[in-house]
Formats: C-alpha cells, structure tokens, sequence
C-alpha cells in the first residue's frame, strides 16, 4: 500500500497550475537550452560535421544545473514539511493515527522531494541527448540522476529534521542554508586554510600523509567537489580529481583511490546522513518516546540538575 | 473502558494535572467540564498517546495506554480542540487519506466512507474541497474522520465550541447515535449546561484536580442543599402558596403575579408529593419545575467561582 501521506500530497500537489507552469518553464528552457547547443554545434561548421565534444559540455551544464537546483531549493521545499503540519494544526491528527514516525517522516520527505524528482526525470530526455548524439553511455546519465537523488535525499532528511523541531520554517529554512553553505564552502576552506598557514609556518615539521588524509577526508561531504569528480570520471576531464592528485602527490594507493572516488565516498557520506537524519526525526516526532522504552518522562534540565545534587548530598 | 488513576502531568514547576483519577465505563458520554485551563485538554491528549504522563496510569480496554499506543490508537478516535484541514483536498479524498492512515485496504474504503458521510449527515459536500466547507461541517467531518477505524472510545475535545446552535444541536444528535451504536464517548466543554443534556455522567476538573463526578442530577444533589423549584398555576395561586407553606422541605416562597418559586431541601419523592397534593387540591399547575441556571450556579461553586 502506498505511503497515505505520499499519496494526498501526489494527489493535491498537481492540482491547479501552478507546479505545472512551473514545470512547463523549466522543461522550456532546457529543452530551448540543449536545442540551441545542438543547433550550433551542428550548423558552425562550414561541412556540417559534428562535434561529439559539445555534447560533453551540454552534459556537464544541464547536470551542474540541475545539481545547483538541487541544493538550492530542496531546503526550501522540504524545511516546512513537519512544521507546516504543525502551523496547519493537521500533526495531531497524523500522530493519533496508526501510521508509524518513520512512515510519516519519508512519507513527508518523498512528499517534498517529489517535485524536484519530477523536475529531474522530466529532463532525462534532455539528459539522454548526450546519450543520443554518443559521447556518453545511458548507465552514467542514470548514475548521475542516482547521484543528485542521494544529494537531495540528504538535503532533505537534515532539512525535515529541523522542520520537526523548530516551530518555525524559516528557522528552518536558514540553518539548512548555513549547514549547506558550510558543506559547499566551509569544508573546502577547513581543507586549504591550515595549508596556507602552515606554507607560511614552515619551520614547523607536519606529518604530509596525515595531513593528505585530513585534506581529503574533509572534501568527500563537499556535494560540489563530490559532483564534478562524477563528471570527471565519467568523461575523463580535469575538473577536480586530477587536480587534487598531483596537489596531493601521494604515493599511498589507498587515499589515491578515495581521492579517485570521491563523489562515490560522498553518496555513502550523504547516505549515512540521510539515515542519522531520519532517525532523528522519527525520533523528535514521537509524542510518547520515553514510555517505548519503559523509562519516566524526562524532567525539565532545571529539576534533573536538582535531582543530581540532592542524590550528591 | 477508561481507567484514569493518578494520573499527573507537569511542564516544570505547573501542575497542569494533578493525581486525577476517573473512570468511565462503556457505553456511556462522559462530560469532562472545567473551566479554560483546568487540564481537560492535557488529560485528553495523555488519553490520546499524544502526551507522557508525568505520573499515574491511563488504561483503556485494560490496555496502558503510555506503554502501548500503538494499540491504544486502534482503540481510540481522537479529535483536538483545534484543527486544520489540507488545502485540494475533497471530502471523499480526506477520508481516504486518513483511512490510508489507519491501513485500512483500498476496496473497503468506499463503502465505509459513504457510512461515516451519512452519519455525520455531509454525503451532498462528498465533492467539495474541504477548506470551502463552514466550520460546523469541518467539525463534523473530523468527527467522522475520527471514527475511520471503528474505535470503541471517541475522545472529543471541546467539539461544540465555535458552533452556532443549529450545528450544536447537530453535534448533539450525532453523539446520541454514537452512542447508540455503542461507543464510549468522553467529551469536553467549559460549559455545563451544554453536556449535561446528553451525558450520563459527568465529571467536573478544577485545577487539574477531579472536583466533582457522577451523574448531573447526583452531583447537582451533593453540591446543591437547596434546590429552586418553579411553579406556575392558571388559577388559585392563594391555595397553592398555602399549600406549599405548609410543606416542611419548602423555603423562601417567592410569590409573583402569575408564578411562584421557592427553595427545596428534600428528596425527588418527596418533590413529587408536593405536586401530586397541589393536583389532588384541584390547583391547576400548568409548571412545575427545577430552575435552570442552577447547573452554572454549582460549576461556579465547585471550581472556585471562575467564569464559564
């Protein structure tokens, strides 16, 4: 049986018109986009041919943009999903009824990611152009949709999570922001900074293999640096992962292999998250938690902290 | 059915419920009246599975209902104080939504849906959008939405509120065939006289404490010494006040130009042989009757004079 609340937002989301202008006005453009790159590619040249490399950067924008939609509205179309609920007072009714937390929390985070999964097969047929014209094998376009879906499914899950525990959506809207904008920026620049601190300190002796390790395991949550080392492997450019070997320079194979696949450590990254945040959010939507566990109602911080002091004494 | 003992809730310091004990038997409406902020509310969403107890033990059908809500929530239909609705939603899709809910199987849900519409008298709205529809119907559908799975206790939060008195009597007539189909009804209001009519018992929350139970006529009996009875001849008045002067359970006759009242401190048999000697001295009683009101009178004794 499909998810109930999965299945009411399917059903009350595509009535009326507005998701459908929207979906109409993307389509559009990529569609007029890809159509525009073709042209050109195909009547520049004075005998017609074509080149199979214009296909590639077709490829390459269509997905960076859809990555860049990805990250960009998923926290705004999933923030609201639990808190919206609340605000609509519809949460008790879903919470007195036999649906179990973990049923309502994906049922509302499908729910939400559902118009972007639209959005995103609705372009495939874009996507499979690439695939068409050659240059690229239909199991790398489908990897790459895989690959934006685990992005979104953990946009979405830490996004839901803050939805079930802030009254407020645009509280929650602004921290999935701030986490993102830490995960796009501030995992590169925990990666460079200490180097060049440390090029500036160079008296100082560091142990250059952990310190690779350090670099590299700080970029695999960055959904940026994890996308274009996708690219990279499906179409042998030089966008990152290159860059990052020769920066690197390393010797050992195993850190060589990780830097090699990090987009491939990102969706286990981003899987792990998306679990952490499910949990979590099952967790912080249950109204009688404690009892499942056979433990009392947690007391108020204020009286625990008497409690332990009067058990000192 | 419903065995409330002890029951305490407490946000830090407040005691929104304090050692509450009730029980309420099957097949019966329980009125659970109190004043705005008593913690009938609170009681109710404990009722529900919607909040831990600090303290105390809620059974239902001898289930714990704070150590098993999942079964308790295939036992109970619960509908809040306030409540929304989904935008784009019809009536007949809001039902089977929350039918989804309860995993009730595709092919038995129209059937039961068409059953509860007709119940809570809204089959001509089956195609409406839910929000469109007026308060007193909305209330009607969560009420029908509240009985999707068949449970045995509908546990109602103040349903009446917000109605105008067409939709209240409405409400009313639908909870007497509820009851009648066997369902064990606990239903709040800040209003007494509101549930007195169609409760078989009553239970009166002050405080977050039990401050009264029992039926209204025993809680009325308990709390009330004196009783003001209302009586109206077409003629005679002189015999009937020398009558009702000499009846040692009479006080304070006040005579007026057409009627009488006087307070009354003795049993309903012995009210009853005061009006069968007026009939049997020919005075032609056209009322004769307990005065209203009384019931506001006894909810402001009993929770410390706060306004209804």
């Amino acid at each position: 049986m499909m998810n109930p609340v999965l299945r009411r937002e399917a059903v009350t989301s595509l009535r009326g018109w507005k998701n459908f202008a929207v979906l109409t006005f993307y389509l559009g453009v990529t569609a007029l986009g890809a159509g525009m790159v073709i042209y050109t590619g195909m009547f520049d040249n004075w005998d017609f041919s074509f080149d199979p490399q214009i296909m590639m950067v077709l490829y390459v924008v269509l997905a960076a943009v859809q990555m860049a939609l990805i990250t960009l509205t998923v926290p705004a179309l999933t923030a609201g999903s639990i808190s919206g609920e609340r605000e609509r007072q519809t949460l008790d009714l879903l919470l007195v009824t036999k649906m179990s937390s973990f049923s309502i929390v994906m049922g509302k985070l499908l729910a939400s990611l559902a118009f972007i999964l639209l959005l995103i097969v609705g372009t495939l047929p874009v996507l499979s152009l690439v695939f068409y014209f050659g240059g690229i094998k239909i199991s790398a376009v489908l990897l790459m949709v895989g690959f934006m879906l685990m992005t979104a499914l953990m946009l979405g899950s830490i996004s839901v999570f803050f939805s079930c525990i802030f009254k407020r959506t645009v509280v929650s809207i602004m921290l999935v922001y701030i986490i993102m904008g830490v995960l796009c920026l501030g995992t590169i620049l925990a990666a460079v900074l200490p180097l060049a601190v440390r090029d500036y300190n160079a008296v100082n002796m560091i142990n250059l293999e952990s310190e690779y390790w350090r670099i590299a395991l700080t970029l695999i949550p960055n959904p940026g640096v994890a996308f274009f080392s996708l690219v990279d492997a499906q179409l042998g450019s030089n966008i990152v992962t290159r860059e990052l070997l020769s920066m690197l320079n390393s010797k050992n194979s195993a850190l060589n292999w990780i830097v090699e696949n990090i987009w491939m450590m990102n969706m286990l990254f981003d899987a792990a998250v998306t679990a952490l945040f499910i949990a979590l959010s099952c967790r912080a939507i249950n109204p009688v938690r404690e009892h499942r566990h056979g433990g009392a109602e947690r007391k108020p911080k204020k009286e625990r902290k008497k409690g332990k002091k009067k058990e000192a004494v | 059915m419903l065995e409330i003992k002890d029951l305490v809730k407490r946000y830090g310091k407040f005691t929104a419920v304090d050692h509450l004990s009730l029980s309420v038997p099957e097949g019966t409406i329980y009125g659970f009246v109190g004043p705005n902020g008593a913690g009938k509310t609170t009681t109710m969403r404990i009722m529900a599975g919607l909040l831990t107890a600090t303290e105390g033990s809620v059974m239902i059908d001898g289930i714990d209902a704070t150590k098993n809500p999942k079964a308790l929530r295939e036992r109970i239909g619960y509908m809040p104080d306030f409540f929304g609705v989904y935008d784009n939603l019809k009536v007949t899709e809001y039902m089977d939504f929350y039918a989804g809910t309860y995993g009730i199987p595709y092919k038995e849900r129209g059937g039961m849906i068409d059953n509860l519409l007709e119940i809570v008298d809204l089959t001509h709205k089956k195609e409406f959008y839910v929000d469109s529809l007026s308060r007193g119907m909305k209330q009607r559908l969560c009420l029908a939405r509240s009985l999707i799975h068949d449970p045995s206790l509908l546990i109602l939060d103040e349903p009446a509120s917000g109605l105008d008195p067409r939709a209240r009597v409405e409400m009313k007539e639908i909870l007497k065939q509820l009851q009648s189909m066997g369902k064990t009804i606990v239903i709040s209001s800040h209003i007494l006289p509101e549930l007195a009519e169609m409760c078989t018992q009553v239970g009166i929350i002050d405080h977050g404490r039990l401050a009264a139970a029992g039926s209204v006529q025993e809680i009325m009996h308990r709390l009330t010494q004196k009783r003001v009875i209302y009586v109206r001849p077409a003629a005679e008045m002189e015999k009937m006040l020398r009558i009702l002067e000499e009846q040692p359970a009479v006080q304070g006759l006040v005579e007026n130009t057409l009627d009488a009242e006087f307070d009354f401190d003795g049993t309903d048999e012995e009210l009853a042989g005061i009006l069968k000697r007026l009939v049997l001295a020919d005075v032609p009683v056209v009322a004769f009757r307990e005065k209203e009101g009384n019931l506001e009178e006894v909810f402001m004794r009993v929770t410390g004079g706060e306004s209804v």
